[in-house]
């Protein structure tokens, strides 16, 4: 009898305590409307393993929009997990066309273990790629100027190029737009002027937007460089910036500074 | 899980109870609202403490799921999809003449576990209480059963306070 008043009393500890209900709840669970309507995220580890609690399906991944929504995504959303900063992915079973309603959180280097196209990965595509060097042109023409004239300094590129390439078995397309130019006028003068950085492409005479005045005679071997920034989209998706430029630097032109002495040639 | 949901049911009940006897929202006390920082006409007001702003947005989420009156919860956020998702699902209840009764989330422990230019990320460690609502006019009832969540908030600075940029869950 008291055997029995013990059992049931400690049933009834068990059924009122509130650690009945206090158990972690993972993401899968339904604890309040809060979990069942936020999105749920896992970190790398938790990733693997579900992927690997489920090896009879296959699974990619994909950054998921962090600015502006899939339809105008600007930049991956930024995450941080049991303390590592990541991004976060939408994970795809099969041939789902609608992720997981859970996200990853990842660091690159777990995104790109999953096979995941990383902006890291096109950063670096975007490098090894060739971008064209900007042509200098120089006037006045014919490799020759005048010392303590307006030299004027352009370049025709300024459009976009485009590649396209195969990165983690997706179309990518890369595009480089030129937005800064470094001018490096050459010679040594004592103006400390022989560098300029412009946005301007400049523009063939008369329209002197981008000029230099040598004040020695000589010659010089003046450059442009050429600064790109550059996006990419995926299988003609929504265009996302690339994180970083780059810079190709410009074939030298030789020029020759000279003088000029005034002659009478006629009354 | 049958004890579980035997104990959200139970602990359920008297919320219906009161609701049905008329009580209503009015029965269940609302969870307190901090007030907003008052400001003199002299000195600017003063910016809002994180711990502040967490306290009075947990209140506001509780007070939106048991009045269905979302303006003051998505007004303390900006484009955070998790946030409206919420706001969202209690409005298309309210909406469909269902209702919702829970005590909401008491705050085990929450901290910032990164820091960004201005963007703060702070995890909330929560004890949910039990929901019981109605999705619809009608609707029979349903039971959520609470526990312990694993929640994470970004937030960034305003003039004197602070906005969610983001609300998720965190599997843990």
């Amino acid at each position: 009898m008291r055997f029995g008043v013990v059992i049931a009393f400690l049933i009834g500890i068990m059924v009122i305590a509130p650690e009945a209900r206090a158990d972690a709840q993972s993401c899968g669970g339904s604890g309040d409307l809060n979990s069942e309507s936020v999105k749920c995220v896992k970190s790398g580890s938790e990733t693997n393993d579900y992927i690997a609690g489920h090896s009879e399906h296959t699974y990619s991944i994909r950054p998921a929009c962090g600015v502006g929504g899939s339809a105008l995504c600007h930049e991956p959303a930024a995450c941080n997990i049991d303390g590592h900063d990541g991004s976060l992915y939408n994970v795809y079973e099969d041939a789902q066309t609608e992720p997981l309603p859970w996200q990853a959180c990842l660091t690159n280097a777990e995104a790109v273990k999953l096979g995941a196209l990383t902006p890291d990965l096109v950063l670096r595509a975007f490098r090894r790629l060739s971008w064209p060097d900007s042509g200098l042109v120089v006037q006045p023409p014919k490799g020759k100027t005048l010392v303590n004239f307006d030299t004027n300094f352009y370049t025709t590129n300024s459009d976009p190029t485009t590649h396209t390439v195969t990165l983690i078995g997706q179309r990518v397309t890369i595009e480089a737009t030129p937005t800064q130019y470094t001018w490096h006028f050459g010679g040594d003068d004592a103006d400390g002027t022989s560098d300029l950085t412009t946005t301007d492409p400049g523009a063939a005479y008369p329209d002197l937007r981008v000029t230099h005045r040598y004040i020695r005679v000589g010659t010089v071997t003046p450059s442009v460089d050429t600064t790109y920034s550059g996006r990419y989209r995926v299988n003609n998706g929504p265009w996302r910036a690339i994180p970083d430029t780059l810079t190709v630097p410009g074939a030298a032109v030789d020029l020759e500074v000279v003088s000029a002495t005034p002659h009478l040639v006629g009354y | 899980m049958v004890v579980r949901r035997s104990l959200a049911g139970a602990l359920a009940a008297p919320l219906l109870l009161l609701a049905a006897c008329g009580g209503g929202a009015d029965s269940i006390a609302d969870p307190p609202i901090s007030s907003a920082p008052t400001s003199s006409p002299t000195k600017p007001p003063k910016q809002e403490s994180i711990e502040s702003f967490i306290r009075r947005w947990v209140n506001e989420d509780t007070r939106m799921q048991n009045t269905g009156n979302t303006a003051e919860f998505r007004s303390m956020s900006k484009g955070c999809d998790g946030c409206d998702a919420v706001a969202d699902r209690i409005e298309a209840i309210y909406k469909a003449g269902g209702r919702v009764r829970t005590d909401g989330w008491s705050l085990l422990r929450s901290y910032q576990s990164a820091h960004h230019g201005k963007t703060r990320t702070i995890e909330l460690l929560v004890d949910s209480a039990p929901t019981a609502y109605t999705p619809s006019a009608g609707a029979s009832l349903r039971h959520l059963q609470g526990g312990r969540e694993h929640f994470q908030v970004r937030l960034i600075p305003t003039a004197h306070s602070w906005l969610v940029t983001q609300f998720v869950q965190v599997d843990s």
